[in-house]
């Protein structure tokens, strides 16, 4: 972010919390899908895993991780949407599906999805101007509403995927 | 900051035996959205047991914009222990323990404009206490009926007495 790029919190955190048996690389690999689809998941460009932290503890393997995700929606606003997985006693297992063996995993994930709306994401503004008060507060202010909007719209569209994807119950 | 006011502290329903879990979700979410509510799913945790055995736990966050100033909540906790998915009379449904929590309270000054001098914290107080008193005792007893109603709702799904 540029020096006097101000983040407004739109989403506080949604938590999904699973135990059981599932795929974890696949899921990893599924929300990463998701956010290059979406616009959020060029590496090069706007997508930075900041953390990973694998332990390989005696009931199974924990790991921790730190996403974030950037997609501009124009020259002032973007949103910015960070992704945090832990997992905890991750281990392989073997199930039967229609007389099929696969290979899963059995663990616990908890995944948290926060939004946030950047706005001056590229500090055109210096921070705290008088100008930009103006702008934001007057000219700008029904904008940034329908802003916040479409991110907590976005921010849960990939929460019900999540979920769609765990079989969890939607509502 | 917004303030925030506790209108109902804690309200408890559970529920042991057959039931279907999905209607259930169904008769809230009506309920919630018939009642002007927006809902924020905040939190959901599934924790498999066995193969046909879960916990659930949800978490939803259910707010209403009174007006510029205020903003209702009813916020509701859903665990259900032992989770199992049963059949009865061809029907899917579902077994376990079920308790659902509710807490509603009203936030002020939701778009934090008497906050930032400290002047102004003062006038919001006056405004509060004298102004607007009758007017925001009419909103909280509006939410705690509306608290009551969905808690009865719940109650009588699951045919639970009455008072």
């Amino acid at each position: 972010m540029f020096e006097g790029a101000e983040s407004i919190n739109v989403v506080p955190d949604l938590k999904i919390d699973w135990k059981g048996i599932f795929d974890f690389s696949d899921l990893y690999k599924k929300i990463k899908i998701w956010l290059l689809y979406e616009g959020y998941g060029d590496e090069n460009e706007n997508f930075i895993e900041a953390k990973y932290i694998e332990r390989i503890k005696p009931n199974g393997k924990q790991i921790e991780a730190k996403w974030y995700a950037e997609k501009p929606v124009n020259d002032y606003v973007s949103n910015y949407l960070t992704l945090t997985f832990t997992v905890v006693g991750l281990k392989d297992t073997e199930i039967t599906i229609e007389g099929k063996k696969m290979k899963m995993n059995s663990g616990q994930v908890i995944i948290s999805i926060k939004g946030d709306l950047v706005i001056n994401r590229k500090g055109d503004f210096g921070k705290g101007s008088l100008l930009q008060k103006i702008h934001d507060r007057r000219l700008f202010r029904k904008n940034i509403e329908l802003y916040k909007e479409e991110l907590y719209k976005k921010t849960t569209d990939l929460y019900i995927e999540i979920k769609a994807y765990l079989n969890l119950h939607q509502f | 900051m917004p303030e925030k006011d506790i209108i109902v502290k804690k309200l408890s329903i559970s529920y042991e035996g057959v039931f279907d879990f999905n209607n259930f979700i169904r008769l809230v979410k009506n309920w919630l959205k018939q009642n002007s509510y927006f809902i924020i799913e905040k939190d959901y945790g599934n924790i498999q047991k066995d193969k046909n055995l879960s916990d659930i736990k949800i978490s939803l966050d259910n707010e209403r914009e009174v007006d510029d100033y205020n903003r209702a909540h009813i916020d509701m906790s859903i665990k259900v222990k032992n989770l199992e998915n049963v059949s009865s009379d061809k029907k899917k449904l579902q077994r376990g323990k079920l308790t659902i929590d509710f807490e509603s309270y009203l936030k002020k000054d939701i778009h934090s404009k008497w906050e930032t001098k400290p002047v102004q914290k003062v006038a919001r107080g006056i405004y509060d206490k004298y102004l607007v008193k009758d007017k925001q005792k009419i909103i909280e007893e509006d939410i705690r009926n509306e608290t009551f109603a969905v808690y009865n709702e719940v109650k009588a799904y699951f045919n639970l007495l009455n008072k």
